[in-house]
């Protein structure tokens, strides 16, 4: 392993090992290991007078691109693949959507998904406004939890990941972080499973046996991608651009430079140090001390474990309650259907449907009675009715005084055509007309009602004769037509009834699930109040044994470290003192190097051009210079565009000493005025590395996006998917917003 | 009216129409049964069973049942009316009937009809039960 900076000279080695204990064995609260580790390290026989610090970011540049992000289960996500540009000649990967649609998710996926809670603790020193308290463990917790797709998690899904992809210069290199949750949806930092993969097999690093696996995790990291200090130099935000620039320009130097040289990380080691020789600078008195220590620590353990052992079974009570009043809620919340209104509507429905019935059952029996009998009476006795009715119908025509008026009628007619006929035509006429009309009585006449039938005589036979043609042809379909509809009508009822026996069930079922849960939450509600008291004991048995074995582990420390030239303590202070030194060497030596980067990216992004030069001087003041050397600050004290400043500052540290490190840019143009925008599209797109593009549709279109299109490598947008009574779901599509894309 | 008259539709719209005591009784069962509103809607189905036999049912020996008018129990449109007429009497097949043989006629084939109706509706709750019952039964031609 290479630690942080690195030493120069016969004693090189020692702060790389200096360093690399501090990662291995002091992220914990314990520093114990920590402080055995450095005893062991100081006992060597080494003038740790001559102890130098050299910054790495001068050296040793990491290049690296992102390739692929996966997302499993992340805030808006169900799931999300991105194949980002990776190519040289199109570095860019553009990834469009719109507020709320889950850009700054992808660029809190990157962060916590490559550092874990690392990243969340250092990028908020760049959030803190003055004075805020620092974030805690816990916050990471609730934020992970927060993060947890609420839809998958309602599906029964308890896990969340973040996947990424890099290509570095050592080969390929994954990041896959998984997230487990309880079924109350806590999730603590037990459950957090990283696993590293490197080269084309994907090889699964592992640590070496003695090392936490979590700390040699982050030791990589650090060391394959960027120092964790870089973070906010990597993945930014309008917002952290405000509040970079909201700081004096030295001031914002200073953070750059040391996030990009890793002095963070020196500095906690020489804190660390301190702390060391102090420890281990006390007075050693020999006396049976130890043995006594040892025999107190020995009964608090004991005691420390009883509690512990009582805690985890009050653990063991509580899961399955927990589970059951899980279960309990949501079988309560699928019964669903029971409101006041939705029965009542029900109801209503039932009544209408009873009332149908009941409409149709009168139908049918109204038309069944007139029309059955030609369903039930043989159809030949019905053929020989009819015959008969026919007969009757057409026997029975006009009555004799009817055909003689009629006739009058008509060779009335004649004698009134015009022009009048000749007499003796109108006389030919109107014989020929009686002839006529005496052969077409005689005709109709051809009937004749049956002796059975004589009662039908003066009837009128033909509609009863229509009545049993037409009966008989309609009588089956009006009856099935009736008797489906009555089928239907009962079907749904049958239906509803069905509907309301399982309501009921579900009613009774709620009632007793109900009381089955106010009794479920007491238990579990005593069983943590027990718990935390429980907590509480072990907290102050845990406080009363950690100093009995500091003391202990110091004693102890202090009887090794005696054999040697100089005490741990004095060597550590040496220590301190030579890397102090170095630091304060070593930052002005990269001012200039940061200066000329930054003035180059400034003068690139400003809009004013009247800054010719950013300077810092050795104490880290900044003047921006115009083109006759004067320092503009002196003047004006608002000289210079800040948040372009801070963009200037954020461009060039990434890229210091070569390192071109990737950006992602969330919402890079939305604090900028038209003016700047152009420039700082044109500026982030020409660089080498990889830049990822978070835009907003109205951020990146129309010329903006003809202007980088020839520089983007991928594209992709975010598009949101409402759904009703939830929180709906965000999906990634290949290619930008398609108008800009087309 | 002349009971031993020539059969008159108008007569017969007018005459009362019975059958025998039994029959009436289970005229009024079915027709609670199957919560029908008219005690000549069981009438007309039973009429109709009757006549589905080619024979002529046995007379009855008491008239015993409550009367129905002919315009109720055949319908109020004469159409209908002279349809029951003209079924009944063309299954008959005997001419010149009086008034009074038509009615004899008409109440033994209630009482015939409603045994047969009886039978075939045993255990139908309903309106549409029954008439699936009875329609199941029907001669095909």
């Amino acid at each position: 392993m290479s630690a942080q900076g690195s030493s120069e000279g016969g004693i090189g080695p020692w702060l790389d090992l200096l360093v690399s204990a501090r990662h291995l064995h002091g992220a914990g609260g314990n520093r114990r290991r920590l402080f055995n580790r450095f005893d062991e390290i100081f006992s060597a026989p080494v003038d740790w007078s001559l102890l130098a610090w050299t910054p790495r970011a001068a050296g040793t540049p990491r290049p690296f691109r992102f390739k692929k992000v996966l997302l499993r289960n992340w805030k808006a996500f169900d799931h999300a693949d991105f194949d980002l540009a990776t190519g040289v000649d199109r570095p860019v990967a553009l990834i469009g959507g719109n507020n709320g649609n889950g850009k700054t998710s992808i660029l809190e996926a990157l962060a916590l998904g490559i550092y874990g809670i690392r990243a969340y603790l250092d990028r908020s020193r760049l959030g803190a406004e003055g004075g805020a308290p620092g974030p805690r463990r816990s916050d990471y917790n609730q934020t992970i939890e927060r993060a947890m797709h609420r839809q998958a998690f309602e599906r029964g899904d308890r896990d969340m990941s973040v996947t990424i992809e890099l290509d570095g210069d050592d080969g390929p290199f994954e990041i896959e972080r998984h997230w487990y949750f309880g079924d109350d949806g806590s999730f603590v930092e037990e459950d957090e499973e990283l696993v590293l993969r490197i080269g084309d097999d994907r090889h699964i690093l592992s640590p070496p046996a003695d090392v936490p696996s979590a700390d040699f995790a982050f030791y990589e990291i650090e060391r394959r991608v960027a120092p964790v200090s870089m973070l906010p130099f990597l993945l930014f935000d309008g917002e952290q651009i405000r509040r970079l620039a909201q700081r004096e320009l030295g001031e914002q130097v200073r953070f750059g430079l040391e996030s990009a040289l890793g002095v963070a990380s020196i500095k906690a080691l020489l804190e660390d140090l301190s702390d060391y020789a102090r420890d281990r600078g006390k007075e050693v008195i020999a006396d049976g001390a130890e043995s006594m220590l040892s025999s107190q620590i020995d009964a608090l353990d004991a005691e420390l474990t009883a509690t512990r052992n009582e805690l985890e079974g009050v653990e063991a009570e509580l899961e399955p309650l927990r589970r059951r009043r899980d279960e309990i809620v949501r079988s309560i919340g699928s019964f669903g259907d029971g409101t006041y209104l939705e029965r009542h509507q029900d109801l209503e429905l039932r009544k209408k449907l009873e009332a149908d019935l009941q409409a149709a059952r009168h139908e049918l029996l109204v038309a069944g009675v007139r029309l059955l009998p030609f369903l039930l009476i043989p159809g030949a006795l019905l053929d020989e009715v009819e015959l008969a009715l026919d007969g009757a119908a057409r026997s029975k025509t006009l009555t004799k005084g009817d055909d003689a008026r009629m006739l009058r009628e008509l060779i009335s007619a004649l004698e009134r055509t015009e022009p009048p006929l000749p007499k003796d035509v109108l006389a030919d006429l109107a014989r020929r007309t009686r002839e006529a009309w005496q052969r077409s009585v005689s005709a109709s006449g051809a009937g004749s009602i049956a002796p059975l039938h004589l009662y039908l005589k003066g009837h009128d036979a033909g509609r009863v004769h229509e009545l049993i043609e037409g009966s008989r042809a309609s009588a089956r379909g009006e009856i099935d037509r009736m008797t489906g509809s009555i089928a239907e009508i009962a079907a749904a009822i049958a239906r509803m009834d069905r509907q309301e026996e399982q309501r009921d069930r579900a009613e009774k079922n709620r009632t007793e699930l109900v009381l089955e849960l106010e009794d479920t939450s007491q238990r579990i509600s005593d069983l943590e109040g027990r718990r935390r008291r429980l907590d509480q004991v072990a907290g102050k048995q845990q406080a009363q044994v950690e100093p009995l074995q500091a003391e202990l582990s110091r004693r102890r420390g202090m009887r090794r470290a005696s054999g040697h030239g100089g005490t741990g303590a004095d060597a550590a202070r040496m220590a301190i003192a030579s890397l102090q030194g170095s630091i304060a060497v070593a930052m002005p030596k990269h001012y200039d190097e940061l200066a000329k980067a930054l003035t180059a990216a400034y003068r690139s992004l400003a809009h004013k051009g009247v800054v010719e030069t950013v300077a810092i001087a050795d104490d880290g003041d900044v003047s921006l210079l115009d083109p006759s050397g004067r320092n503009l600050r002196d003047t004006d004290a608002s000289a210079g565009e800040n948040q372009i400043f801070a963009m200037a500052l954020i461009a060039a540290v990434s890229g210091l000493g070569g390192r071109s490190l990737p950006l992602v840019i969330d919402t890079p143009l939305g604090r900028l005025d038209t003016a700047h925008r152009e420039r700082v599209l044109d500026y982030f797109v020409r660089r080498d590395s990889q830049t990822i593009l978070l835009s907003q549709p109205e951020e990146v279109y129309g010329r903006y996006y003809d202007r980088i299109f020839h520089r983007i490598g991928s594209e992709h947008h975010l598009v949101y998917r409402p759904e009703s009574g939830g929180l709906g779901e965000t999906v990634v599509e290949k290619g930008y917003f398609p108008r800009q894309a087309a | 009216m002349n009971q031993t008259a020539a059969l008159q539709i108008g007569d017969i719209s007018r005459a009362d129409f019975r059958t025998s005591f039994a029959a009436d009784s289970e005229n009024s069962r079915i027709q609670k049964a199957l919560a029908l509103p008219f005690r000549y809607q069981p009438a007309r189905l039973a009429l109709s069973l009757s006549l589905r036999r080619p024979d002529l049912p046995a007379p009855i020996n008491d008239g015993g049942g409550r009367p129905i008018k002919g315009d109720t129990l055949f319908g109020q449109d004469e159409a209908d009316l002279t349809l029951w007429i003209a079924l009944i009497v063309q299954h008959c097949g005997q001419s010149g009937l009086s008034r009074r043989a038509f009615q004899d006629l008409v109440a033994a084939h209630w009482a015939r009809g409603m045994d047969l109706l009886s039978r075939s509706i045993t255990g139908a709750a309903t309106i549409e039960q029954a008439f699936a019952r009875l329609l199941a039964e029907r001669p095909t031609k």
